[in-house]
């Protein structure tokens, strides 16, 4: 009952607030305003489909670096197998027997396809053959000169180039 | 009057097949005498091939290689060319070869047939399994008697091989088979350190030239990595061969030798 009886500047703050309480009435675009709240929290949540978008992007740079990387392997051996052309030439080249001749001389050049024996020397083969592994250029003069002027891998693609043995060469 | 003008007839046909000789004479130009000496005007292209007519023969050269291995072996070494020329400049080359020495040797046992035709600017190669020619087109020169060849350090070789060539020494003229030969040498040495050598190495060609022929008739190469190469000319028959020799076969098929893969 004390309680009821409040001081009297208590009870008159009670009464302004009972009226205040009386008149506040929700407001009206509340409901618009917590759609919109929603539809924010929703945005935001959607945020990682918008980088899920991007996944082409990803997969292009992705796809680019593994034809990079496909084209650095490729460079390679096409490095690494002049690497070996040029040091069974430069092999050959920097051993020509027999480098003193006349000129004017007459000579010609050829192509011989050719494999290696397990001793190490070359034997002609037919250039169909499987065993057709390299290519030799040869000169003969008639000087009595015959040099082998270098040895040269042969290109797979070439194996079945139209020649049934020695082939001339263009100097 | 029909006799003047009949003969007048005559003489201008015979000056235009003057002309004509000596345009296609001019159409051909002289060798270069060497590389070494070769220069802006006359430098050896690519495919020259010597022009010498008026000068039939044919003749078998064999080139024997003895080379002695570390262990005291020897290996021999043997290959030929049975050549024909007519009075035109044809030629005719079947090479025998067996074997082509090296740091690798290749075994062949093959005869290769070669025909130039300085007339066509066409070289043959005849492969007689296909029943095909192959054609490399060629740049026919005409030799100058007048220069004496040179013994010159030969085809073209790796630029940093480091040799040092010895001026020619002209060995006098003799009579080889009929043919007056004129005879050089040269000396070449290969300095120590130069491909892994520890003492210089000393090589030397000797050639006997035919004078009339303009061919090698003889020669010897000593070189202390592959033995020593001797190279005769024999067989020399002076008279007009066979033409036949000269033309492809009928039942041959004409085929361009393929491209280079690049120059060198």
């Amino acid at each position: 009952m004390e309680n009821q009886e409040n001081h009297p500047h208590l009870a008159h703050l009670a009464r302004l607030y009972a009226r205040d309480l009386t008149q506040t009435a929700p407001s009206r675009d509340l409901d618009a305003r917590i759609d919109q709240l929603v539809a924010g929290s929703r945005m935001n949540v959607s945020a990682p489909r918008l980088r899920g978008s991007r996944l082409p992007l990803y997969a292009a740079a992705a796809s680019f670096a593994v034809l990079a990387v496909c084209a650095g392997i490729f460079i390679g051996m096409r490095v690494e197998q002049a690497r070996k052309v040029s040091a069974a030439s430069e092999a050959d080249s920097a051993w020509p027997p027999a480098d003193l001749t006349m000129w004017p001389t007459d000579s010609v050049s050829f192509k011989i396809p050719a494999e290696y024996t397990p001793q190490g020397t070359l034997v002609a083969v037919d250039p169909d053959s499987q065993h057709a592994r390299y290519w030799i250029d040869v000169v003969v003069a008639n000087d009595g000169t015959f040099r082998i002027v270098q040895i040269v891998p042969a290109d797979p693609a070439q194996k079945k180039g139209g020649h049934d043995g020695v082939a001339p060469q263009i100097q | 009057m029909a006799l003047r003008r009949r003969f007048s007839s005559w003489f201008v046909l015979a000056g235009a097949l003057a002309l004509q000789a000596r345009a296609d004479d001019a159409a051909i130009p002289d060798c270069p005498p060497s590389p070494s000496q070769a220069t802006a005007a006359v430098r050896p292209e690519p495919n020259n091939v010597r022009l010498v007519t008026g000068a039939p023969y044919s003749a078998l050269g064999t080139s024997k290689t003895v080379t002695t291995l570390p262990n005291g072996d020897r290996v021999v070494r043997e290959n030929t060319i049975r050549q024909w020329r007519d009075s035109d400049g044809r030629t005719r080359s079947e090479f025998s070869l067996s074997s082509i020495g090296g740091p690798r040797p290749l075994e062949i046992n093959t005869t290769v047939t070669v025909i130039d035709d300085p007339e066509a600017r066409e070289r043959y190669l005849l492969q007689p399994a296909s029943k095909v020619a192959v054609t490399v087109p060629i740049v026919p020169c005409r030799v100058n008697p007048s220069l004496e060849p040179d013994l010159s350090v030969g085809p073209p070789r790796p630029a940093r091989l480091q040799m040092q060539v010895s001026t020619p020494v002209k060995l006098g003229e003799r009579k080889m088979d009929g043919e007056s030969v004129a005879g050089s040498r040269v000396e070449a040495t290969i300095p120590a350190g130069a491909i892994g050598n520890d003492k210089p190495i000393q090589m030397s060609a000797e050639q006997w030239y035919g004078k009339d022929l303009q061919v090698v008739v003889e020669a010897i190469y000593r070189d202390p990595r592959t033995g020593e190469t001797r190279y005769k000319l024999s067989e020399i028959h002076r008279a007009e061969p066979d033409a036949r020799l000269f033309r492809v076969p009928d039942n041959y098929t004409r085929k361009p030798a393929p491209a280079p893969r690049g120059r060198r």
